[in-house]
């Protein structure tokens, strides 16, 4: 379908956002986008009676009735002061903005070639096969989803971080990602780590403008390709404001003893829903995911989490938890997924819940999809409250109740903290997991 | 010899566990400086008092006192009476996932004496120092408290929560039991060093063992919720001859007996 | 007619796969109300009766056939199926036909007084009729109503009015409502307050006639303090064709009440090509509906082409217990998808789900199930362990488990493992001199021990052969 088609068909401006956004672009890429489009238009729009949509009303979650964020290179970057503390040790900051985005190259990692970042057009022209490796990359479990497919057509800023082969970025890049506030904003992030690289991307969720309460639309696709021998540490922590709605569709394809380790930290938001996930492609490929959310209020977090096998040799091993208090409500969905062939893996999935007041719901729906026979998979889920026992032995040494949930919570979280891999990382989430603990409890 | 002020005073009291009478009236009465033995069968309601003391919400207490420096324990919190400067080393230490013991016991020291005491050069020399003497590693002071720990370390960590929150009354539920004799010997020396005219020791077991080791001034023997016998520390021996059977029969006479 | 596949491996795989010659009464194929009229009539129902079928026969006619994700077979003709079928000279009220006793006698059910099973007394349904209970006099001295459902309408029909479709509603599922419409026979039991019932109840099921459904429905009421052990088995002949079994089951335990409910399912699952077998269609549900009451299910399913059937406990008796136990077994082109529902809404219930699932061959083995915990129920508490064994490289084994809590109190934990045979266990065995075939079966008992010692002995025992006879040949 040509653009004119699409834009008597898409809702009122959708088209012409994804018109806008192309109009820069290479033309496969202007391509693309209007496929997402035109197949997003063609899914019925989801409805609470789907299986997928059961626990989270889809209501909640509608682009139609969100103005689109501004794209182009028009718009200047928001009013935001970078956070000293948290910018300081890495060797480079990007920042990305509705409409823009800038890079510090804090220790000339980019001048000397070792990191570079650059729009996806640019991937398109030079290495088509890797951007449209990046573009396709899905889990692969059934048709996307409508929502995935909003945030491919109207992908904006789209950029690439690549780490060149060989070299090893230990500090790492801080990726800000700056919401506009009151606006549907669908950033695209792509990250290539390169043969036998190494690489630490730090990612920081937030409203850029506005006080803490406004309102956003984030729909985020974030894909990572980690070539033979790479690791690439990945950590993500969102502090949306209470008015914010967030979708994540996070997901990776390993190659040969390629190693992945990604966290997710969910504090903020109003309704979260997110899907994170890799692939263990090829042979000797290692996953490790993490995840920390935390509802309080009416929050309501919904998180799926993928693990694919799709080779011999292969393992992951996955650990979210989830604390949920007031009338909030945590849905956790994991699926393991093992393809035919792929012969001694070890995959492991853990969910422990705590559900810290009457009122407040976590469901936990841990799944294993195994078509292959030489395999140990695990999964286990929990669901309970913080262990009176130890509330009383703390109590005991002197620490008043309510300082005693509290370091019970802290502790509940801490293996997940330290999965982080960069320190600056690990003490801005613990702060800000603190902060709203402090709340909680 | 000290403060003519009994440091605790349990009088007469009786106390439940889902409904079932376990203490019947027990009284006890422990000065500053004095170290008490509490020995009895299984069953007899040893932690049954232990846990009382320090406010376990599992038991309701149906009558009686209890009385820390003449203040009435009863109505506090179990972090207020530990504030008030009761310890109780407890028989199963529980394990807290992802609180390492510098965190844990900073937090507690803080709470009971002060912020003071937590500055960071003096709280850590006091901790190493005590640490040292109970034979615990650097490491174990960065891992998770009690989580994976051995029987005995388990122990070794009441004993050394014990010399950092510094209590002038200590309670020691069944801490020999499990312990190895060199084990033993340092939980000994960990008590050795608190033990003060200030403080007052009660050790609750069912071995003689430890009383080697921390020998008592008065002991009693609970059987079936009552002080069934007490005495000075010849009652162990005696104890050790004839079996607890010799002490069940003139319980009642014995209850109100001076000590 | 149907053929017998003339393949010895089968035939000694499935040895319940013979046909009997009895003369049956057939209504005519097809579903609408003169058919559910005609089932009632037949059955001389009061009008109550008549209108429950009708009711469930309208909300039949609204819902559309479910779908799921992992089962695949071809579209059900509805219309093509005979809903009634029954051996005539039972009918006709002139006894038994001495080829049925032969039936139940070939399958181990010896029917004759003098020489029924010691322990256990059963109730033989054939196709769609109850055609004969044991032990009727030992029952009756203890008070304890066991026998065919239509009987059970006629002796109790209050009883029955106030406890059927209680459980499981006429509207609840496509395949219940179905079920409600046509069910044809099946077992009504009855225990009074404060008896323990001293035989174990069990019900025979055979589907015989070809081209038609087997629509049971079982009911067992177990009054307050009372306790009864319930034993289900399951054949059909081998034929080319697919059949289908819609059964509903209903318990209700009240107060104090215990009732055990032990299945052993082996339907003809069809041969190597995926050909002809049962659909195993079944809604199995019980309500601890008393304080302190107990419902445990324990199957171990071999059987069917498909199977469907998640047999749940509704806990809403203050600390009553759900149980769930399974063994499920898919081999060649089988597909189970089974699993249990654990609704606590009772304060300090408690329930437990093992479930240890095999899958050989092509098949598709999938676990399903929902523990939920109400806002009401205070310390409710649930353990699940659901581990899957695959054998060869072509079956698939999925385990999608639900949990809900809204109860701070509540504690669940659910933990799940898949793996195949350990070649260490293997090799250890083989050190040992065992060979390889006699090593995994001793590996997958292994596996499954703990849902066979829930199993009354000789069932065990029963099961235990049985797995070893269906797991032959299914090294790939």
């Amino acid at each position: 379908m040509n653009g004119e088609a699409l834009i008597a068909v898409a809702p009122p401006g959708m088209a012409a956002a994804v018109e806008d956004r192309g109009a820069g672009e290479p033309v496969a890429l202007r391509e693309r986008r209007r496929a997402a489009l035109e197949e997003a238009l063609a899914r019925p729009p989801p409805s609470p009676t789907d299986e997928a949509w059961r626990r989270t009303d889809p209501r909640r979650f509608d682009p139609e009735r969100w103005p689109i964020a501004p794209a182009g290179p028009l718009h200047a970057a928001p009013d935001s002061p970078p956070n000293g503390a948290l910018v300081e040790p890495f060797d480079a900051v990007l920042t990305v903005w509705a409409g823009g985005w800038s890079l510090a190259d804090r220790s000339g990692v980019v001048r000397s070639r070792a990191l570079r970042v650059r729009p996806l057009g640019e991937v398109v022209t030079s290495d088509p096969a890797a951007a449209s490796a990046l573009w396709e990359m899905a889990p692969s479990l059934g048709p996307r989803d409508r929502h995935e497919l909003w945030a491919l057509a109207l992908a904006s800023p789209a950029l690439v971080i690549e780490a060149a082969d060989g070299v090893r970025l230990e500090r790492g890049v801080l990726v800000r990602s700056l919401a506009p506030p009151d606006m549907l904003w669908c950033p695209w992030l792509g990250v290539r780590v390169g043969a036998g690289a190494a690489l630490h991307v730090a990612e920081r969720l937030e409203v850029g403008a506005g006080g803490a309460e406004s309102a956003a639309f984030v729909i985020a696709a974030i894909r990572f390709a980690v070539a033979a021998e790479g690791r690439l540490r990945w950590g993500r922590l969102q502090t949306l404001g209470r008015g914010a709605l967030e979708m994540d569709y996070v997901f990776g394809r390993l190659e040969r003893n390629a190693q992945a380790d990604l966290v997710s930290l969910q504090v903020g938001s109003r309704a979260v829903r997110s899907r994170i996930g890799a692939e263990a492609a090829a042979t000797g490929a290692t996953v490790r995911l993490g995840g920390l959310a935390v509802g309080v209020a009416r929050q309501h977090l919904d998180q799926q989490t993928v693990q694919i096998h799709a080779a011999p040799d292969t393992s992951s091993d996955l650990l979210f938890k989830v604390a949920v208090r007031d009338r909030a409500h945590s849905v956790y969905r994991g699926l393991i997924g093992a393809r035919r062939g792929s012969v001694r893996i070890t995959a492991l999935q853990r969910n422990h819940n705590l559900v810290l007041n009457d009122g407040a719901r976590a469901d936990s729906l841990p799944g294993l999809l195994i078509d292959a026979d030489d395999l140990t998979c695990t999964h286990g889920a929990t669901i309970g409250s913080l262990d009176l026992e130890q509330i009383h032995y703390l109590r005991s040494r002197g620490l008043p109740e309510p300082v005693a949930r509290r370091l019970l919570l802290e502790g509940f979280f801490e293996d997940i903290l330290g999965r982080l891999a960069l320190p600056a990382l690990r003490t801005a989430a613990r702060a800000a997991v603190r902060d709203h603990l402090a709340a909680m409890v | 010899m000290t403060d003519a002020r009994p440091l605790l005073e349990v009088e007469n009291l009786e106390a439940s566990v889902a409904g079932k009478p376990i203490l019947k009236g027990v009284s006890l009465s422990i000065r500053g400086g004095e170290v008490h033995a509490l020995m009895g069968p299984n069953g007899s309601g040893k932690s049954t008092l232990s846990n009382v003391l320090m406010g376990h919400p599992d038991y309701e207490v149906t009558g009686g006192a209890v009385r820390l420096l003449g203040e009435d324990l009863l109505p506090l919190a179990p972090e207020e009476r530990a504030r008030r400067g009761l310890f109780l080393a407890v028989q199963y230490p529980v394990a807290i996932p992802g609180v390492t013991t510098v965190q844990f016991l900073k937090a507690c020291v803080e709470a009971v004496r002060g912020r003071e005491a937590t500055k960071a050069a003096v709280f850590l020399r006091e901790l190493r120092e005590n640490a040292r003497l109970l034979d615990l590693g650097e490491p174990f002071l960065n891992r998770p408290i009690n989580e994976g720990f051995s029987g005995g370390e388990k122990k070794r960590m009441e004993i050394l929560q014990m010399l950092m929150l510094k209590p002038r009354m200590v309670v020691l539920d069944e801490t020999d039991s499990g312990l190895d004799i060199d084990a033993l010997k340092i939980v000994a020396r960990g008590v050795q060093r608190l033990i003060g005219p200030e403080i007052g020791v009660l050790i609750i077991t069912h071995y003689e063992r430890i009383l080697t080791h921390l020998p008592p001034d008065h002991v009693h023997i609970l059987v079936d919720g009552r002080i069934a016998r007490s005495g000075g520390p010849e009652l162990v021996r005696e104890l050790e001859e004839r079996g607890y059977d010799w002490v069940r029969e003139p319980a009642t006479a014995a209850a109100s007996e001076p000590d | 007619m149907p053929s017998l596949p003339n393949d010895n491996r089968l035939l000694r795989d499935y040895e319940h796969g013979f046909v009997s010659a009895v003369e049956e009464e057939l209504v005519p194929p097809g579903l609408n109300e003169e058919i559910v009229r005609l089932i009632s009539r037949k059955k001389n129902e009061p009008d109550w009766l008549l209108e429950f079928r009708l009711g469930a026969l309208r909300a039949w006619q609204r819902k559309t056939e479910p779908r799921w994700a992992l089962v695949r077979y071809p579209p059900i003709d509805y219309q093509s199926i005979r809903y009634y079928a029954a051996p005539k000279r039972w009918t006709a009220g002139e006894g038994l036909d001495p080829e049925i006793v032969n039936t139940f006698e070939r399958l181990g059910i010896p029917l004759d007084e003098r020489r029924q099973l010691a322990g256990v007394a059963v109730d033989a349904v054939f196709d769609s009729v109850s055609v004969a209970t044991t032990h009727q006099k030992l029952l009756e001295e203890h008070g304890i109503v066991f026998c065919s459902f239509s009987e059970a309408v006629q002796r109790v029909p209050e009883l029955v009015r106030r406890h059927l479709g209680s459980v499981v509603p006429p509207a609840d599922n496509f395949f219940a409502a179905l079920n409600s419409a046509v069910f044809s026979d099946g077992s009504f039991c009855y225990i009074p307050p404060g008896v323990k019932c001293p035989v174990d109840l069990s019900t025979y099921f055979r589907i015989n006639a070809a081209g038609t459904g087997q629509f049971e429905r079982t009911l067992i009421i177990a009054d307050r303090g009372s306790e009864v052990s319930y034993l289900e088995g399951c054949t059909a002949p081998m034929r080319d064709e697919n059949q289908l079994h819609a059964a509903v089951v209903e318990l209700v335990a009240y107060e104090e009440a215990t009732i055990r409910y032990s299945t052993v399912q082996n339907w003809y699952p069809g041969d190597d090509e995926g050909r002809g077998g049962i659909y195993n269609f079944v809604t199995k549900r019980g309500e601890c509906r008393g304080p302190r009451s107990r419902i445990s299910w324990t199957q171990v399913e071999v059987g069917s082409a498909i199977t469907w059937k998640y047999p749940s406990c509704i806990l809403r008796g203050d600390d009553s217990v759900g149980e769930f136990y399974s063994v499920a077994f898919t081999n060649r082109r089988m597909q189970a998808d089974t699993g249990t529902k654990m609704i606590h809404i009772g304060r300090r219930t408690r329930s437990t789900i093992v479930s240890k699932g095999i899958s050989a061959g092509e098949s598709v083995n999938t676990y399903r199930g929902l523990v939920q915990v109400l806002p009401g129920a205070e310390q409710a508490r649930n353990h699940s362990q659901c581990d899957s064994l695959l054998i060869g490289n072509r079956c698939s084994a999925n385990t999608f488990p639900v949990v809900e809590s809204e109860n701070r109190t509540a504690i669940i934990e659910h933990e799940a493992t898949t793996s195949r045979i350990s070649e260490d266990q293997l090799f250890y065995l083989q050190s040992r001199g065992v060979d390889p075939e006699t090593a995994r079966s001793l590996i997958v008992n292994g596996f499954c021990r703990e849902v066979f010692k829930q199993l009354p002995l000789e069932f065990a025992v029963e099961a235990v052969k049985l797995l070893e006879i269906k797991m032959e040949g299914s090294i790939g």
